[in-house]
């Protein structure tokens, strides 16, 4: 077992747990593991000092409330950003939401929207990030375009001159998303966008990419106003994101949810709310997930966002994408060496491996005949392997991309090894057995 | 131990899926329309199954010979796309339906598949096996 999977006790439990078995998980583009530590800090608090925060006075309480406030100490520092410039929400999902939601409410008020003006967004998106510009384009009478891909499965900036003009109101962009892998270019894209309209909202989703790669916000706020994440894909706990927004904009802006937590003062008919960012966190949140977000980043920034450290985290998941290319570039070798009607094509959706996060999303034929992806991460169970099967929440890119079936996808972390990829690769095999010998039959 | 993999890909699951006896369109034909006349009305029935989670999907048609006092089952077929288990389990209830008394077929339960695909299946597997059922059941609700 390698030094970085000893920090996981998952791996250890589930060995005890499967007659030995190795847990080989490549699935973290959906929901990475996490760390002992971060478990242990999320623990702490319930053991230790489990109390509601800001409202109590008990040593428990100011603990509590402390630790909490820290975790947006460390997030803000971690994104180089202002701590009143992040919402703690409970994913990338209800980010979204609130961050659509609180851009039509100052429509409401300050009426920036109108009648067919635009939304910009990729085909590559995630349906967090899609579903709601969907629901603001039907209330708001708005156009929703989208920017499309190359051959290379690269956004086509050659289109947005096309797809951009004085009517574009909102931009939605992920910064990479959770089936191809790979980073797109948004500072060149957004800078090719502000060139044709400069008065545009700037949404980044950077749920896939968080925690990957340093984000600096500092750089990026001249390209960005608003961006979304979540813990779970990046060690942390699930049932915890962030939303962040320039607190120049949303210092204008209203909040949605109203309650406690949120209100400087109540009287019987009216109330006057908090000046703070907390005033978009109304009621009790995820204490110890919050505080266990923070440990979270402090995992990343120790073991694995140092550019120069050998563990950097995109390195490691690059050179596993680099390692699993030349591994299936072998496969169909030997394959083809082996037997003049090779029977077993792996197709890739990805091009290169420069820009990758860890993501790799196929197909898999035998005898010239698509196994589809819920059979084929059926037999990677029985391996122990856990990937994923599907549409991956992304149905508009898979109908783009003329994908039926949908996609099997593997992704890697920091906890993953060439041998892991070696199993899979493996398992492949066995997939062709047990695919192959039935097909000619009635 | 027999493994989880081997266990569900049993070979008639397999030869199912990849070689489907009743993977077509049915259409009425107007000699069909006409004979029919002479019985009772006849009727072209069909549902879709969806799964949301993974896009499986499957057209189920009935072509149902309808009479007062019970309607028969003259053909089933099925169009969809999927993966084994949810393709192989159609063509198994289409092959299952065919001269099925309608106030028979009312009756079946999401065991009666079970039966014929003659595997466990785990919780995750459910809804790619009773894909079939699901629109089977969406037409027994308007016969």
């Amino acid at each position: 077992m390698n030094e970085i999977k000893k920090q996981f006790k998952i791996f250890e439990n589930y060995r005890q747990e499967n007659n030995k078995a190795e847990l080989i998980y490549l699935d973290s583009a959906s929901s990475s593991l996490t760390p002992d530590i971060v478990i242990e800090k999320m623990n702490e608090y319930y053991f230790k000092y489990r109390s509601n925060i800001d409202r109590a006075i008990s040593k428990i309480a100011i603990r509590a409330t402390n630790e909490y406030n820290e975790s947006r100490k460390i997030l803000a520092k971690y994104l180089n950003c202002d701590e009143e410039e992040i919402i703690w929400t409970n994913g990338a999902t209800n980010s979204s939401n609130l961050l659509i939601d609180m851009l039509a409410k100052h429509d409401d008020e300050y009426n920036f929207l109108n009648k067919n003006d635009e939304i910009l967004t990729t085909i590559l998106e995630h349906h967090s990030s899609l579903v709601p510009l969907q629901e603001l384009a039907k209330k708001k009478n708005m156009r929703l375009r989208f920017l499309e891909l190359n051959q290379n499965f690269e956004l086509d900036f050659s289109k947005l001159k096309d797809l951009v003009n004085e009517k574009t109101k909102i931009v939605s962009i992920c910064l990479v998303s959770n089936v191809i892998g790979q980073v797109n270019d948004i500072k060149k894209i957004i800078a090719e966008i502000k060139k044709i309209n400069k008065n545009i909202f700037i949404i980044c989703d950077m749920t896939s990419a968080f925690g990957h790669f340093k984000i600096d916000l500092k750089d990026l706020r001249n390209y960005i106003d608003a961006t979304y994440f979540s813990f779970h894909k990046s060690f942390g706990p699930t049932g915890v994101g962030g939303l962040f927004i320039k607190r120049e904009l949303s210092r204008n802006m209203t909040p949605t949810i109203f309650g406690g937590g949120m209100i400087a003062h109540v009287e019987k008919e009216k109330s006057e709310y908090r000046s703070d960012i907390k005033v978009f966190e109304a009621g009790t949140g995820n204490i110890a997930g919050v505080i266990g977000a923070g440990e979270a980043i402090k995992f990343i920034e120790k073991i694995a966002i140092n550019e120069n450290s050998k563990e950097n985290i995109f390195d490691h998941n690059k050179n596993l994408v680099k390692y699993f290319f030349e591994k299936i570039e072998k496969l169909n070798q030997d394959l083809e060496n082996k037997n003049k009607n090779k029977n077993l094509e792996i197709n890739i959706f990805t091009k290169n491996y420069e820009r990758n996060i860890g993501i790799i999303s196929f197909q898999i034929f035998v005898d010239e005949q698509e196994i589809h992806p819920h059979d084929v991460a059926e037999i990677l169970a029985g391996k122990n392997i856990s990937v994923r099967a599907g549409h991956h929440c992304a149905e508009p890119l898979m109908n783009y991309l003329n994908l039926k079936n949908g996609l099997t996808r593997i992704s890697f972390h920091i906890y993953n090894d060439e041998t892991d990829i070696d199993n899979l690769i493996e398992s492949f095999l066995e997939i062709k057995k047990v695919f192959e010998k039935k097909i000619e039959k009635r | 131990m027999q493994s989880q993999e081997n266990f569900l890909y049993q070979e008639n699951i397999l030869d199912h899926a990849r070689n489907p006896i009743n993977k077509e369109e049915l259409f009425l034909s107007s000699d069909e329309i006409k004979a029919f006349d002479q019985f009772g009305s006849p009727l072209l029935l069909s549902e879709k199954g969806e799964n949301m989670s993974c896009g499986d999907n499957g057209i189920l048609f009935l072509k149902i010979k309808k009479d007062k006092e019970n309607s028969l089952i003259l053909k089933a077929s099925f169009l969809g796309n999927g993966c084994a288990i949810s393709q192989s389990a159609f063509d198994m209830l289409c092959s299952e339906l065919k001269d099925k008394l309608i106030s028979e077929v009312k009756f079946w339960t999401p065991a009666k598949i079970y039966e014929l695909l003659g595997i466990q299946i785990h919780q995750n597997r459910v809804n790619c096996a009773l894909l079939s059922y699901e629109a089977l059941v969406k037409i027994l609700k308007n016969v």
